[in-house]
C-alpha cells in the first residue's frame, strides 16, 4: 500500500503542490493526468523520493507493513528523459543503475540479465544505446528502473515520442507488473495511454487536486 | 557481547567491500564511457604528438630562441677563467641563447641598441685577484629584464656564483693543514684559490657524469625546455579534464544524476568515479608523454618517472576538481565556457607556466605560493615538496571537496 498524506512543495515561495492525499492498494495502476505546469513531475519526484515534500508525509507498505529500510530497494523511478548513457551499450547501463543492487556483480549481472530479458532486450544486449531506436530507447529506461524489482513503481511521462507498437509495447510490460501486484504510478499527456494501464487516477490543476477516484468514464470528461 | 562485536566489525567490513565495488563499478563504467568517446582520446593522443613533434623539432634546431644574443666580453684569459666561460656558453645555455665574443664598450653599444640582451664581462686580472684572496666580480649588464633568456642567464649565472663560494668555503677546511705544514698566508690563499678553482672545474667538465644529481640540477635551474615542457603538461591536463568531464553537464540536464542517485548511488560515487577515471586516463596518456621526452632529451630513469607520477597525479586531482565544479555549477554554455576560460587564463597567467612570475608584479609572484599550477609545475620542474605545499595541496583538495557538494546541491537533480 502506498498512502500519501498532504504533500505539500514550495519552491521560492511559490506552490507547486498543495495538499495531495490518496492511497493506493497493491495492484492499484494510478495516472496522474493534468495540463503542463500542473505539478505532475514534482509530484512523481516526491514519490521516488529524489526530492523532500516541504509537507505532508508518504508511507510505503510492503506485505502490509510500514517500510523502514532504505527507500531505494523498493522503489523503481522511470524519468520522462531517456536518462541512458548513450556511449555504453545497454547491459553496461543496467549494471551501472543496478551496481547499488549488491556487492555481488554476478548477482546483478544476473538481474540485468532477468529483466533484459522480460523487456525483450536480449538480442541487443550489448549494442551500444547510441545505435538503438526510439522504442528500444525506452524500454531500455524502463528496465533501468525495474532491475531492482521494486514493489512501487513511478514512471515519468514513459511514452513521449514513442510510436504505437513501441507504446503497446509498454502498455503490456506495466499491465504484467501490475499481475505481480506492483503499485504503479504514470503521468502522461495520452488519455488513450492511461485509460488502457490505470485504475485509478489523479488529476491535479495548479498543483491541486482536482480529483482522485476510480478511472471511469464518468472521470472521463473531467480531464 | 564478544559475538555482537565481531558481528558488528563484519557489518562495518561488508559495508566497505559495498561501497568499495560500487565505487569500482562506476569507475570502470566511466572508464568505458571515455573510451567509447574515441574522437576525444584521438584528439588528445593528436596533441601529445603535436607536443612531442614540436619540442623535438625545436631540440633539432639548437633549442629555444628567442631572439636571444648574449655578449661577452672577457678580457682574462687564464686557464680559470677560460673554464668558466667554456662552462657557459657550451653548456645548457646554448640551448637557450647565442653568445657574441666582443670587447666591453662594443658590448655595451650593442646592449644599448638592443642588439643583445645581456652582457657578461670578467676584468682582466680577475684570477690575479682571486689568487689573492681578493674579491673578484663575474659582471652581468642586461637590458629587458622581462625577457625570458635574460632570467635564466641571471638565474645560471647566480649558481655559477653558489658554485665558485661552496668551492671556496670546502677548499677552507684545508687552511689549518696548510698552516701546520709551514705554508704562509700569502701560500695558504694561492693554494686554497686553487682548491677552489679546481672544484668549479671538476663541478661543471664532469657534471654530464652526475646527471642524476640534485646539486647539478639546482646548478643548472630549470632549462627553457623543460620549463615549457612541465607547462605543457598543465595546459593538457586541463584541456583532458574539460574533454572527460563535458559530459557531466549532460548527465544533469538528461536526468543521468538524477537516475544513478535514485537508485542508491551517493554523491561521493559519482564524483570520485569520475575523478578516478578522468585523472587516471590523462595520467596514463601524459606518463606516455614524459617518457618520451625523457629519451628524447633526458635519460629514462624510472625514479624520476615514479616522481612524476606521484606529483602529476596529485596537481591533476585537482585540476579536474576545479573543472568538475565549472561543469556541475554552471549550466548555460555560454556563460559557464566564458568563466571556465577566464579562470584559467588568470590562474595560468599568475602561475607562471606562460611567463615566468620574475617577470610579473611581485603581488602576483607572491600569490602564486597559493596557485595550484604554480605548485605543480614547480614539482614537474622537480622540486620538492615542501610542508607549505603538503598544506596548500590539503586545503585545496578540502575546498573542493566542499565547493562540489554546494556546486551539486545548488545545481539540483
Amino acid at each position: 500500500m502506498l498512502k500519501v498524506s498532504h504533500i505539500c512543495k514550495t519552491i521560492e515561495n511559490k506552490n507547486i503542490l498543495s495538499n495531495i492525499s490518496f492511497i493506493l492498494n497493491d495492484g492499484d495502476v494510478l495516472g496522474i493526468a493534468g495540463p503542463n505546469g500542473a505539478g505532475k513531475s514534482t509530484l512523481i519526484s516526491i514519490l521516488s523520493t529524489i526530492i523532500k515534500p516541504t509537507k505532508g508525509n508518504i508511507s510505503y507498505y510492503v506485505n502490509g507493513d510500514l517500510y523502514k529500510g532504505e527507500k531505494k530497494d523498493i522503489i523503481g523511478y522511470v524519468p520522462q528523459d531517456i536518462a541512458l548513457y548513450e556511449e555504453l551499450n545497454i547491459k553496461d547501463n543496467l549494471l551501472l543503475f543496478g551496481s547499488t543492487i549488491s556487492n555481488d556483480t554476478r548477482i546483478v549481472l544476473n538481474k540485468a540479465t532477468n529483466i533484459a530479458r522480460a523487456l525483450g532486450l536480449m538480442d541487443e544486449f550489448k549494442t551500444r544505446v547510441s545505435k538503438l531506436s526510439g522504442g528500444t530507447k525506452r524500454r531500455v529506461n524502463i528496465a533501468i528502473g525495474l532491475i531492482r524489482d521494486p514493489k512501487f513503481v513511478f514512471m515519468d511521462e514513459p511514452v513521449v515520442g514513442v510510436d504505437y507498437r513501441a507504446r503497446r509495447d509498454i502498455e503490456y510490460i506495466i499491465s504484467n507488473m501490475r499481475s505481480q501486484g506492483k503499485i504503479i504510478t504514470i503521468t502522461s499527456h495520452l488519455i488513450e495511454f492511461l485509460e488502457n494501464t490505470c485504475n485509478k487516477l489523479l488529476i491535479l490543476e495548479n498543483g491541486k487536486q482536482k480529483y482522485f477516484g476510480d478511472f471511469d468514464d464518468e472521470v472521463k470528461s473531467k480531464i | 557481547m564478544e559475538n555482537k562485536n565481531i558481528l558488528v566489525i563484519l557489518m562495518m567490513k561488508s559495508n566497505l567491500k559495498f561501497e568499495y565495488n560500487k565505487l569500482s563499478m562506476l569507475t570502470k563504467i566511466e572508464m568505458k564511457r571515455i573510451i567509447n568517446q574515441l574522437s576525444n582520446i584521438v584528439l588528445l593522443a593528436l596533441l601529445l604528438i603535436l607536443f612531442v613533434n614540436m619540442f623535438i623539432f625545436i631540440s633539432k634546431n639548437n633549442g629555444i630562441k628567442i631572439q636571444t644574443k648574449v655578449a661577452l666580453s672577457i678580457e682574462d684569459n687564464s686557464f680559470e677563467v677560460n673554464t668558466l666561460m667554456k662552462n657557459i656558453t657550451e653548456n645548457k645555455l646554448k640551448n637557450i641563447v647565442e653568445f657574441e665574443e666582443t670587447n666591453l664598450d662594443n658590448g655595451l653599444k650593442l646592449l644599448k641598441n638592443n642588439e643583445v640582451v645581456a652582457l657578461i664581462h670578467v676584468d682582466e686580472g680577475t684570477t690575479e685577484l682571486l689568487n689573492y684572496g681578493k674579491a673578484a666580480s663575474l659582471n652581468l649588464y642586461v637590458g629587458n629584464t622581462s625577457n625570458i633568456a635574460v632570467k635564466f642567464l641571471i638565474n645560471y649565472l647566480k649558481n655559477l656564483v653558489k658554485v665558485l663560494n661552496e668551492g671556496q668555503s670546502g677548499a677552507m677546511i684545508y687552511w689549518d693543514i696548510m698552516k701546520a705544514n709551514g705554508f704562509n698566508f700569502d701560500g695558504r690563499i694561492k693554494e686554497l684559490n686553487k682548491i677552489a678553482l679546481n672544484y668549479m672545474s671538476v663541478f661543471l667538465t664532469r657534471g654530464g657524469v652526475f646527471e642524476e644529481s640534485k646539486d647539478l640540477d639546482k646548478f643548472y635551474g630549470a632549462s627553457l625546455i623543460s620549463y615549457y615542457f612541465s607547462a605543457s603538461l598543465l595546459i593538457i591536463s586541463i584541456i583532458s579534464a574539460v574533454m572527460f568531464h563535458l559530459d557531466i553537464d549532460d548527465d544533469f540536464k538528461k536526468g543521468r544524476i538524477r537516475r544513478a542517485l535514485s537508485s542508491g548511488v551517493n554523491l561521493l560515487h559519482i564524483y570520485c568515479a569520475k575523478i578516478i577515471a578522468g585523472v587516471t586516463f590523462s595520467t596514463v596518456l601524459l606518463i606516455i608523454f614524459k617518457a618520451i621526452y625523457m629519451v628524447s632529451f633526458d635519460a629514462l630513469s624510472i625514479g624520476k618517472l615514479l616522481k612524476f607520477i606521484t606529483y602529476f597525479t596529485l596537481t591533476n586531482v585537482i585540476i579536474h576538481m576545479i573543472v568538475i565544479i565549472f561543469y556541475v555549477l554552471i549550466s548555460n554554455d555560454i556563460v559557464r565556457d566564458s568563466c571556465f576560460v577566464m579562470f584559467f587564463l588568470i590562474l595560468s597567467l599568475a602561475s607562471g607556466i606562460i611567463l615566468p612570475l620574475t617577470s610579473m608584479n611581485k603581488i602576483f609572484a607572491a600569490l602564486s605560493r597559493f596557485n595550484i599550477l604554480a605548485i605543480g609545475h614547480n614539482l614537474l620542474l622537480g622540486y620538492s615538496l615542501s610542508i607549505g605545499s603538503i598544506l596548500i595541496i590539503l586545503f585545496y583538495f578540502l575546498i573542493l571537496i566542499i565547493s562540489i557538494y554546494y556546486a551539486h546541491k545548488k545545481r539540483g537533480v
